[in-house]
């Protein structure tokens, strides 16, 4: 039984996934609506200091199932500020740590290559796209998409905030971040972990590397084409005094403006692809995230394990009777009664820990099996994704080269046809 | 005409500019071709005159030099310039004696008070202004390409970065590692690809250059003209002055008693003065006959060689703009050939 035979239960957790193959059938959000950040409006926070100016987004819900009930198609926009997507994001993080979350596209401008900040209309817009990115992307996920709280985010106009934050992540967030800290070194790491671990880090660094290649040369790009607009000035200038060249310099001066022209929507266009090579940069991030997360669990085992074995060695100290104080100190035996007591007390602690040992073991399981598929589904996508990016990259330079050559030579004609 | 014994000679090029400055001097009628730059102009690089590759444009530079003089009919016969070419030993005392230096001298002189005609000759005018103007576009046009190509140097160099990462990346990729890994020599190509390119259009701006200083030369035969000019009318202010006084002289008013204290000369100062005045109008009047016959020679001669000039240069300068552009348009091709194999390359992935 699926859950799209049955759209009045409100089912929340997806059925059993086990393969990329279940992944990819399963019911999503997105199925049953259409999302999209329609536009953004600059918002004062009373003063009129730039500082408090912040940008809102305006989420756009279309249900396109007729039978959906999941979601109130009453209230179909809600206006989203970015710190507010941060929050949600956050939340995801912390409730699905076996997941790999969605990253936000950038807090700050990163590899600018013109001089921009986070209000400039063209960022504004670049960060619309972005955010709109990361609800498609939350909202195709089947085991994020039917969250309540990203469900409330989608609708709640009112009280969201707190909402959010009565979820209590903001507290598992930061216990988290304190365990992270310690960089942890485990016993006996799993090979299969510290693989994509290295994957992620790797693929973060080619990407970072790439995008800080791309933003050198579209800088040095954009003046070169530029510059071409000086030829087109002077050989304008030089057809007046020419009479046999003239007609030739002139024609030939309208191409070179043409070229310095024709970069604007290059490097439109190219920081649409550079915005996507991007995303995967931050997804390399949230795949190491996950590896720590895994770590985080199998430290957690290992805890649980030495636990028990120094709980083992000191019961066995309390049977021989050398626990008491006064054993410990004058290295004397403990009487009997003592020694009784608390050979007792830590047999049952042992048999809690032992129940502890068995929990850390589960929740290992659990999550190795679920992020089993998440990892693979996900190299799955970034293959299909980044052969995208890449092919469109290229295929926009191949354009550029292709309108560049073709101004050159027209330019040589021009030339050639001077008597 | 030559000593066929003596078929090679070295020359530096300080040498180069005294024949050079000679035949500027001796032929002030004609466009005398100009030398390659003396210091380095339009560098877009570090650059010196000891760099091997400035030496090497300098020599090709020289090499054009004389080609040019020695196929000018007015020019190539010069004495000076077959020592030039010929005379091993003690060619610096020849040059100095002919005496050269001390007319560039006096030309510096008379130069450096700009003239202010009557009367400007509308043609020469014309040539004067085309010629500023001209030396203006060349300029411009030098420093934008200098800017140019320091830029695209950068920029293709940029790529090898690409050339690194997408090797460095092909490494960790199952699916895409083999498309990564082509694609990466590729972007090395495109880095390569600018050193032949910077080559070519360094000796296109040469060509470039020289008519830069074709523009120089021009101007300066337009000042030589202008000094002819000017020698007519101050032959003509002297004979007017010549007049006055000797008409003064006949009204007996030239004499020293006469100027200060308004009294009539004698007769005999009269006559004395105005027979002196006389003979001088005679001789200010040849004057006027010789700097009229100067400026016709020069002008007539300096017609014929503005003339071929002009079609000198349209040739030239068409020929030059065109293999810029033809660089162009070849590297621009490298540039598209490139980038569709690298397309091809990550298309091919699965």
């Amino acid at each position: 039984m699926s859950t799209e035979d049955s759209p009045i239960k409100l089912s929340r957790s997806p059925t059993k996934i086990e393969t990329v193959e279940d992944f990819e059938s399963q019911d999503t959000l997105l199925k049953h609506v259409d999302i999209s950040i329609v536009e953004s409006e600059k918002r004062a926070n009373g003063t009129l200091h730039v500082r408090d100016h912040y940008t809102v987004y305006l989420i756009d819900l279309k249900v396109t199932d007729p039978d959906y009930k999941m979601v109130q198609s009453k209230i179909s926009t809600i206006w989203r500020r970015y710190t507010e997507f941060e929050q949600i994001h956050d939340y995801l993080q912390v409730t699905y740590p076996h997941v790999v979350i969605p990253p936000l596209p950038e807090k700050r401008v990163l590899y600018a290559w013109r001089k921009s900040d986070t209000t400039d209309p063209e960022f504004v817009e670049r960060r619309r796209a972005g955010l709109e990115n990361f609800l498609l992307r939350v909202a195709s996920h089947p085991r994020l998409c039917f969250d309540d709280q990203f469900i409330n985010f989608l609708q709640q106009e009112h009280g969201w905030r707190e909402t959010i934050t009565d979820s209590g992540y903001l507290l598992q967030a930061e216990n988290k971040l304190k365990s992270l800290s310690v960089s942890i070194r485990l016993k006996k790491p799993d090979a299969e972990i510290e693989g994509v671990k290295t994957y992620g880090k790797q693929l973060e660094t080619n990407l970072g590397n790439f995008l800080y290649t791309r933003s050198k040369i579209i800088e040095k790009n954009y003046a070169l084409c530029k510059l071409h607009a000086n030829y087109g000035k002077l050989f304008s200038e030089w057809s007046v005094i020419e009479k046999e060249m003239g007609d030739g310099l002139q024609k030939a001066g309208h191409y070179f403006d043409s070229i310095a022209d024709s970069i604007e929507s290059v490097a439109e266009d190219e920081e649409q692809l550079a915005d996507q090579l991007k995303e995967y940069l931050f997804y390399a991030a949230a795949l190491q995230q996950l590896c720590a997360n895994h770590e985080a669990l199998q430290r957690a085992l290992e805890n649980a394990h030495d636990a028990l074995n120094n709980r083992i060695a000191e019961r066995n100290r309390a049977a021989a009777g050398k626990s008491g104080l006064m054993s410990r100190l004058f290295g004397t035996t403990d009487p009997d009664i003592v020694r009784d007591q608390s050979t007792r007390a830590l047999d049952a602690k042992i048999l809690a820990d032992r129940d502890n040992i068995e929990k850390a073991k589960r929740d290992l399981e659990d999550f190795t099996r679920k992020t089993s598929v998440e990892i693979e589904y996900f190299q799955k996508q970034k293959d299909k994704d980044l052969h995208e990016s890449l092919v469109g990259f290229i295929t926009l330079q191949v354009k550029a080269a292709k309108k560049n050559l073709q101004a050159w030579t027209q330019i040589k004609e021009c030339l050639q046809n001077m008597p």
